[in-house]
């Protein structure tokens, strides 16, 4: 049944994780903060997907997955006004996430309960 | 997901930044602690610390989970510098020349220290926050409401 195992619930799955990774490097980047010769790290994912979705290759879509990306140099410890604000975004965007997950589920719900009456 | 592993992150933060404030507690409260020799005399503490590698793993072809990560104290170590010397004839641990040697904390770079501290801990207290945050609001995926 489409409506079960469509694409866009696997989407939204690895969406949710590459929102929690990012929180967890972010959660990196604060810890070192003060390490000398720290190189930050950010998440790739987002921009994968949309690549992924344009070039019409979305059959790929189930084997991308989020990955660490780290800075080319150390840039000392100038970011912790830019990591705090990138860790906000990604607790919004998870909560957006859970929240269009749980229309998803409403929406079989739906499905299922209108077909018993 | 493992949130266990954002807990620890932080968690590793906040006591890498604890362990910086101790040591600038320790150093203010040393400062006028003065030595009968100049190589005797308290030099002031600094913490060195290394991070520990980030990595991110699959499980079951799908699951993609975070290890490692955080920071860890690597060392206390005294600062080289040469004593104060401050010229005070009466007192008991004067030298020939009337000289008394006190340690070289600098208090404005003790006091820049503490601030740096203070606010990195908080930055970890956010991170930590969040992932608890995220950790609850997973739990209301498919809860009607």
């Amino acid at each position: 049944m489409a409506i079960v195992e469509d694409i866009n619930t696997s989407i939204l799955s690895k969406a949710l994780d590459a929102a929690v990774l990012r929180q967890q490097a972010i959660a990196q980047n604060l810890a070192n903060v003060n390490a000398p010769g720290y190189r930050r790290l950010t998440v790739q994912f987002e921009a994968d997907l949309a690549a992924a979705l344009h070039g019409g290759q979305a059959a790929h879509v189930g084997r991308l997955h989020p990955r660490l990306v780290q800075a080319p140099h150390a840039e000392g410890n100038q970011g912790t006004d830019d990591e705090l604000a990138r860790l906000s975004e990604a607790v919004l965007h998870h909560h957006a996430l859970v929240t269009v997950l749980n229309r998803r589920i409403e929406l079989i719900g739906t499905a299922i309960s209108e077909g018993k009456k | 997901m493992d949130y266990l592993q954002a807990f620890k992150i932080s968690a590793s933060g906040m006591a890498i930044e604890k362990m910086r404030l101790e040591l600038t507690a320790a150093n203010l409260a040393n400062m006028h602690s003065a030595a009968a020799r100049a190589d005797d005399v308290y030099r002031p503490l600094r913490l060195q610390q290394q991070t520990v590698p980030l990595q991110f793993g699959q499980q079951f072809e799908q699951m993609v989970i975070a290890s490692g990560g955080g920071s860890r104290v690597t060392g206390v170590t005294p600062l080289d510098v040469d004593a104060r010397m401050v010229y005070e004839p009466g007192h008991p641990y004067a030298d020939a020349k009337g000289f008394v040697a006190y340690p070289a904390v600098d208090q404005t770079a003790e006091m820049l220290n503490l601030n740096l501290a203070l606010r990195t801990y908080e930055a970890n207290v956010v991170a930590m926050n969040a992932a608890k945050t995220m950790a609850s609001r997973t739990l209301e995926i498919g809860r009607p409401g």
